[in-house]
């Protein structure tokens, strides 16, 4: 399940990376070649790369890899370093658990795009997708973190 | 009191290791549900964060030096340097800053430099005989200069939270960065000299034409980077898209060196990096939302000049600031959080938004090599299995450089402010 969502995560991501750099060099062609650049452009563009920087976040969240600065917490004993890593994730899946409800009220609230009049709630539904992949996620940390802490305690 | 909830709960979560970008969200919802905001306010400033058109670049920047890196480009650039400069006392020091300093015309971010071709230069240094520790100094060193040279990463970023013109910060980078490449090479030349380091055969005019001219497509990346930022033929992005078409054509029908398979990993790995920075948006735009709601770059303001109106101490307490941050934190962290709380104070006092973009991105690129938290010196351990402390006791004699560096900028706008200022007036 969660190789699948991750495997899923790198290949939406990913494609959003092409299709956002194969439209912008598309529409630098169609300015200079043809003398008629694509009014959607820059908004659809736009939209794949909050898609795919949404989803790369959701990932590193997996991977456990995000920017952290543990100098202080590495200098704590195995077992009490494997307790904060689960309150911190616990504390996370306080958070997303909160946002899934609003996230999702928010898409009934929106317009419609500047330029291709699409509804917004379309680009904006990565929000929700966001929070519940990072629970998916988070559930899988905890119970890898939950086994670091037993195996600390041993 | 909210304040104090907002800045408590992300002290506590930074310390106890939470990903700081989290931290941030974390401290910004306490501060929501405790003042009573909507949760899909928050959800809507999130999506914000991410929505600004010129962000684009930054994961197209990261995918021209991932692309580059596949093929011969990095070997190609280092011969050329070897060739110019490896036959002077510190040969493959001053190689390591060359290669960096050409990289850096067509990367953006500091660690891929490292990655890419730091850890080329790196390892060639280690063979000829230099001490490990040195050569990762002068690897770390030299990959500050890149976002520090256009294109940058960190500029963008400021350029977005400023309002300052991205064209000009980016050319406001030039003459520092290649004033960081002087004062290394002076160093380790004397070093070497006196130390009696390794140093390569002279080329011959003909190796060095020929090197050149094996290397000339590459090197033509950042000219013509440059020259379409400078003529306005397009925007920061679709310059970055331009990059990674030219370094796509130079692997694909030039050097032959890259299929298809090759592109569609780039993707991924283009994918995977860009997290690392993208969070950082939505978080400082939340958390910054909440800083401005409580009127803190006002406050803060007030505070420092009530202390001394003089610039120099203004100017003083800037850097001194972004120094500590930088210890302690990562750049674009630091200019999306604390940039709109000092920009009052740069105005204050008649601070040009350029020179004061390149004090900071200085400050958080020095921000980089610094203990106790320092990406590229992490970056340059985890690669080459380096313990970290010998490391950082090579780095002292050039964080030294770095701030010498850093007061020059500082105290003399015109290093930062000629070159933009005789190429768009």
């Amino acid at each position: 399940m969660i190789r699948f969502l991750k495997t899923a995560e790198v290949g939406i991501g990913s494609f959003c990376l092409f299709a956002m750099f194969a439209i912008l060099c598309t529409n630098i062609l169609m300015r200079y070649g043809f003398n008629a650049a694509l009014p959607w452009a820059e908004e659809v563009s736009n939209y794949l790369f909050v898609w795919a920087g949404f989803l790369s976040c959701a990932y590193l969240l997996g991977k456990d890899e995000h920017l952290r600065v543990d100098f202080l917490v590495s200098r704590f004993s195995d077992k009490t370093q494997a307790a904060i890593r689960l309150f911190n994730d616990l504390v996370l899946v306080a958070f997303f658990v909160s946002m899934v409800i609003p996230s999702f009220q928010l898409l009934g609230k929106l317009r419609t795009t500047p330029s291709l009049r699409m509804p917004e709630a379309i680009p904006y539904s990565i929000l929700p997708i966001t929070m519940l992949i990072c629970l998916v996620h988070l559930i899988s940390l905890i119970r890898r973190h939950y086994a670091a802490y037993r195996d600390a305690a041993a | 009191m909210s304040l104090a909830i907002l800045l408590g709960v992300f002290a506590i979560l930074f310390f106890l290791g939470m990903p700081v970008a989290f931290a941030m969200i974390v401290a910004a919802w306490a501060y929501i549900l405790y003042s009573g905001f909507d949760l899909s306010f928050m959800a809507l400033q999130m999506f914000a964060g991410l929505d600004f058109f010129v962000l684009l670049a930054i994961p197209l920047f990261i995918l021209a030096s991932e692309v580059m890196a596949r093929t011969s480009v990095a070997q190609r650039i280092f011969d050329f340097a070897e060739a110019l400069v490896g036959g002077i006392h510190g040969g493959l020091g001053h190689v390591n800053t060359v290669t960096s300093v050409i990289f850096s015309g067509m990367s953006g971010s500091a660690v891929a430099d490292v990655g890419g071709i730091g850890r080329l230069s790196h390892r060639a240094m280690v063979n000829q005989g230099y001490p490990a520790p040195f050569s990762a100094a002068v690897t770390a060193t030299s990959a500050v200069i890149g976002p520090i040279i256009p294109p940058s990463i960190p500029m963008i970023v400021f350029s977005m939270v400023s309002g300052a013109s991205i064209a000009k910060l980016f050319f406001a980078g030039a003459i520092p960065g290649l004033l960081i490449a002087a004062a290394l090479f002076v160093y380790v030349y004397v070093v070497a000299k006196r130390r009696g380091y390794p140093m390569g055969r002279r080329a011959t005019f003909a190796q060095l034409i020929a090197a050149f001219i094996a290397g000339f497509l590459p090197l033509m990346t950042p000219v013509i980077l440059l020259a379409s930022i400078y003529l306005g033929i397009v925007t920061i992005t679709e310059a970055a898209a331009v990059a990674v078409l030219y370094a796509l054509a130079l692997g694909i029908f030039v050097y032959r060196a890259l299929s298809w398979q090759d592109f569609l990993d780039c993707m991924r790995t283009v994918f995977i990096a860009c997290g690392a920075i993208l969070i950082l948006l939505p978080a400082a735009k939340v958390f910054g939302f909440a800083l401005t709601a409580e009127g803190v770059s006002n406050h803060f303001a007030a505070w420092i000049m009530s202390i001394s109106d003089n610039p120099i101490f203004i100017l003083i307490a800037i850097n001194v600031l972004f120094i500590v941050l930088g210890c302690i934190s990562d750049p674009n962290v630091n200019i999306m959080l604390f940039v709109p709380i000092v920009m009052p104070l740069a105005n204050a006092i008649g601070l040009d938004p350029i020179h004061f973009g390149m004090i900071v991105v200085l400050n958080c690129m020095i921000g980089l090599v610094t203990p106790p938290v320092g990406g590229l010196l992490f970056a340059i351990c985890g690669m080459e299995k380096l313990r970290f402390e010998t490391v950082v006791n090579a780095m002292w004699p050039f964080l030294g450089l770095l701030f010498c560096i850093l007061a020059l900028v500082t105290a003399f706008p015109a290093l930062s402010l000629w070159l933009p200022g005789i190429l768009f007036n």
